[in-house]
């Protein structure tokens, strides 16, 4: 094999993006194509409606009967944060690899903060083209009364999307099964509460508050790394 | 120090949780719900009747005096509200109390309904359909159009979200000469079909004045009502019943309940209990004879009879041990010293709140301290944690305890 | 500063399980060190320790002078590490994997890695994850060779390998490191291939130190003798001298740092009568095996 041509070497932000690109790409792609596929789904749904109804009375359905004709979508950003979750640590794990990136020169702390932040910002990515597509869709059918509830309602759930996949790495990166467990169980009593709601807006009072508490989800995550690189056991 | 911010933040998440489902797998085991009651007034003892349903749903029936009635007794005693039962035993009376019964029906002469404050207080897309209320069909239709009010009223076509600017001009022109303030607070109504007729909605403007607004003829009909100087509307309920006595019940935010009465908008104040905690539900019967309101609250319900003009005329109050007051509530109180609530008695939306549960759990924080003292000598991981870490003990009593036992310092800390 | 690394009174245990004790060691820098022992003596620990990945239970370790489970990130730049079982990112390819770690060493020569993974005769966007073992270990060396490190710790470097891959591996290895007297500390249990390779070597037993010294001093000081004798030999154990013995019936072999004056002195001493004792010429594959046991 020749010597490859002498391209510009990567920075190492970049080559962590890079690696962690490599990891989760077919994952984004995946989301991507769900995303579309749902919302290919919904726009189709209604359109059906429209045709075979009178727009007077899909609306009042949504209004009054308070019908969520995106509930669909309401898992999908927590099974996209799972699962890219999933795709960029298991791998990591296995035969503690993380190990060789705690050895490269960078800190420990801006390699995890790195290596979270390439992951929320798929997942932001992703949630944002979950956002946009249904702020279309409903645009097309609905006044703007109708797309901001249809938003505000959707937001929860991008939130546990986010939650979830700060859950997985935290969860996954702890070297101490037991630990593990008790993770798991909070993490799962906290994504809980983002699937309280079943009407639209209910979270419209208090968004706010959950937003804080997805970003306070996002530290535990330097606990596990630090436990993991020192090797505890207990 | 990031790794240091980060265990305390988990902490924090687990106490959070703890202080959610703890409390909720507490009351699944302890908590025994308190015996249903009823209470009306029978018209024909001139006294309350007591419905008592205990939680196997076996019920009894009780006069104020301890005496204890069969259900038939009961029902006997309840003339107008089980009139239909009556007629089948074949034991309806002709009267009652010099009233006629020969052309009595329940759905004309009587009106039952309960004002649920919490049934509004829930988001809402504010677009509404205006119902023509004289139209000429007996059945009630939908318009073509659903209204908002923003800047002015405007009514928008579903068909292609476009303005319906006949409508929207005619409307908010006559907003305009009657003094609405834009853009509307709330908006209450009934917007089905399924009723006799329709009377429109009831508009909070910006500055805080009720309007009643409905489409007469296709023309706006715009009444301001005069509430009393301070009044705040909180919630409403439409009343659109053929007995067309009172057009609302309205619930303030200074927590007086109102009657707006049909035929002059009059505001009637109810002579409902102001005492502190939650509004709870007002269940309103009307009779040929006056008005019954039946008041529940958290752990009471009265029942007040009012004359025709909706004066007091006497109450009786039913009242049971609160479930903070019970044996399983006192422990619960001195056991945890709050709870994540995220549900609200007030309304149907989704909050993140905490509620403290008082001085009692001073006692339970300094169990769970002593209990992290003693946990500390046998526990070795917990003897790493420095003093200090028992603030989260302190502030958090047995969640600070659980957090700092699933979450103790490492070696390195 | 002669040392690279340096570990004083280095204790470790597993729960009660005590993996070691006081243990004391250093490299010289520019040599290669040794850390032997058989399967669960605490080798791949003592790596951990050395890279931070594990706390001591007691004692500290020093890496190009500085504590162990706090290297400066500028200093992990100046050595390579390699993981037991030539771990890497399986999900690269040749090609991908040598771009992501040159982006983190400023001395990169990207070369050094060519050099060697041409050999595998492979295309650039061939995955790690279908490469043989051997293959692999080839890729994980020409990374660190390419990182040209001033340390080298290699764990394990023959797991999995066949004698082939083995001496494919040294031979590369012991070229850079002599060409640029680099520092390596390896461990290993396949013990024939290093006679030739570590400067100096710790042999580590259970729970203890069994020797520490040069592996020439190791081959010159350590004897096999055999002897046969009607009489049970278990009260020479007593003797600090003697590391180990193996009796088949009345045949004994014993193992020591000592000569045949030496052994006879003890065994009148302890009143074993014996026959001729001959000296058993020992591989160092052998040697080791006699100072750690077979069992």
């Amino acid at each position: 094999m020749a010597l490859p041509e002498n391209t510009e070497p990567l920075r190492p932000l970049r080559a962590l993006i890079f690696k962690e690109w490599l990891k989760i790409r077919w994952v984004l792609w995946g989301a991507l194509l769900i995303s579309l596929g749902v919302l290919t789904l919904i726009a189709l749904e209604q359109r059906q409606l429209f045709r075979n109804n009178k727009p007077f009375d899909v609306w009042f359905m949504v209004i009054f009967r308070r019908r969520l004709f995106y509930a669909e979508l309401r898992f999908i950003p927590l099974a996209i944060g799972v699962i890219s979750g999933l795709a960029q640590f298991v791998p990591e794990i296995i035969k503690k690899r993380l190990r060789l990136a705690f050895h490269l020169p960078v800190s420990e702390t801006g390699l995890i903060l790195t290596m979270q932040l390439i992951g929320l910002t798929a997942s932001l990515l992703t949630s944002l083209g979950l956002l946009a597509g249904l702020a279309l869709i409903t645009h097309w059918y609905y006044p703007a009364e109708i797309v901001f509830s249809a938003v505000i309602t959707l937001l929860p759930w991008l939130l546990a999307g986010w939650m979830g996949y700060s859950a997985t790495v935290t969860v996954l990166i702890e070297p101490v099964w037991f630990r593990r467990i008790v993770l798991l169980a909070i993490y799962f009593g906290l994504i809980r509460f983002f699937f309280a709601g079943f009407s639209y807006g209910d979270y419209s009072l208090s968004w706010g508050w959950y937003v804080l508490l997805t970003l306070a989800t996002t530290m535990p995550v330097f606990l596990s790394g630090h436990r993991f690189r020192r090797g505890f056991h207990t | 120090m990031i790794v240091r911010l980060a265990r305390h933040l988990l902490i924090l998440l687990t106490m959070l949780a703890a202080s959610f489902y703890l409390p909720e797998f507490y009351w699944q085991l302890f908590y025994k719900k308190p015996i249903a009651t009823r209470i009306t007034h029978s018209i024909i003892q001139d006294d309350f009747l007591i419905t008592r349903t205990d939680t196997q749903g076996t019920t009894t029936y009780w006069t104020t005096q301890g005496q204890s009635l069969t259900r038939r007794e009961y029902i006997q005693n309840n003339p107008f509200l089980f009139y239909s039962q009556l007629q089948r035993w074949g034991i309806a009376p002709d009267s009652v109390k010099g009233y006629p019964m020969r052309d009595f029906s329940n759905r004309i002469h009587t009106m039952s309904l309960r004002f649920d404050p919490r049934e509004t207080a829930i988001a809402q897309i504010p677009l509404y359909p205006l119902l023509e209320s004289a139209g000429e069909y007996i059945t009630l239709s939908f318009p073509d159009d659903f209204f908002r009010i923003r800047q002015r009223l405007e009514f928008i076509s579903p068909v292609d979200r476009s303005i319906v600017d006949s409508l929207t001009i005619r409307f908010s022109d006559a907003l305009d000469a009657a003094g609405f303030q834009y853009p509307a607070q709330s908006i209450y109504g009934n917007p089905t079909t399924h009723k006799i007729f329709d009377e429109g909605y009831y508009v909070v403007d910006q500055a805080g004045r009720l309007w009643h607004l409905k489409k007469v003829d296709g023309k706006p009909f715009i009444q301001l009502i005069e509430l009393p100087a301070g009044c705040q509307v909180q919630s409403l309920q439409v009343i659109e019943h053929p007995i067309r006595q009172i057009r609302a019940a309205l619930l303030t935010r200074e927590r007086d309940y109102y009657f707006i009465l049909w035929d002059d908008y009059r505001p009637v104040r109810l002579p409902l209990d102001r005492a502190p905690g939650r509004p709870g539900t007002v269940s309103i019967y009307l009779d040929p004879f006056g008005c019954q309101l039946l008041h529940n609250r958290e752990n009471s319900t009265t029942c007040y009879l009012l004359d025709r003009d909706y004066r007091l005329l006497k109450s009786h109050t039913e009242t049971w041990t609160p479930r903070h007051e019970t044996l399983a509530g006192r422990v619960y109180g001195a056991l945890f010293p709050y709870s994540c609530q995220i549900r609200s008695a007030d309304d149907r939306y989704i909050h993140l709140t905490l509620r403290l549960n008082g001085w009692p759990a001073l006692i339970g924080i300094a169990v769970a301290l002593l209990a992290t003292l003693l946990a500390r000598r046998y526990y070795p991981a917990l003897r790493r944690s420095p003093i200090a870490e028992l603030g989260w003990v302190a502030v958090g009593g047995l969640y600070g305890f659980i957090a700092l036992l699933l979450i103790p310092p490492d070696p390195e800390d | 500063m002669t040392n690279a690394i340096e570990c004083l009174n280095l204790t470790h245990c597993y729960g009660s399980k005590i993996v070691y004790e006081n243990l004391n060691f250093h490299v010289e820098r520019g040599k290669i060190f040794g850390i032997l022992g058989k399967n669960g003596m605490g080798k791949t620990t003592a790596i951990n320790i050395l890279m931070g990945f594990l706390r001591p239970t007691a004692g500290r370790c020093l890496v190009l002078g500085e504590e162990s489970h706090r290297i400066r990130p500028e200093t992990r730049a100046r050595i390579g590490l390699l993981h037991e079982g030539h771990i890497q990112y399986d999900f690269m390819t040749i090609t991908q994997i040598e771009r992501f770690y040159a982006a983190f060493y400023p001395r990169w020569k990207r070369q050094y890695y060519y050099h060697l993974v041409d050999k595998l005769g492979l295309s650039g966007d061939h995955k790690i994850a279908h490469m043989s073992c051997g293959q692999r270990s080839q890729i994980a060396l020409g990374l660190i060779l390419a990182q040209d490190p001033d340390l080298m710790i290699l764990d394990d470097y023959s797991m999995g390998l066949d004698a082939g891959y083995r001496h494919l591996f040294l031979d590369f290895l012991l070229d850079f490191v002599r060409t640029d007297q680099k520092t390596v500390l390896m461990t290993s249990h396949i013990i024939q291939d290093l006679e030739n390779v570590i400067d100096d070597a710790i042999i580590l037993g259970y729970q203890k130190l069994l020797a520490q010294l040069p592996v020439s001093t190791f081959r010159q000081t350590f004897h096999a003798y055999r002897f046969d004798t009607p009489q049970p030999v278990e009260v020479l154990r007593r003797e600090s001298l003697i590391r180990n013995i193996e009796t088949l019936k009345q045949h004994v072999t014993v193992f020591g740092f000592f000569g045949v004056n030496e052994l006879e002195a003890l065994l009148d001493k302890n009143g074993i009568t014996h026959g001729q004792i001959t000296e058993i010429p020992l591989s160092f594959e052998e040697a080791f095996i006699g100072i750690t046991g077979k069992y």
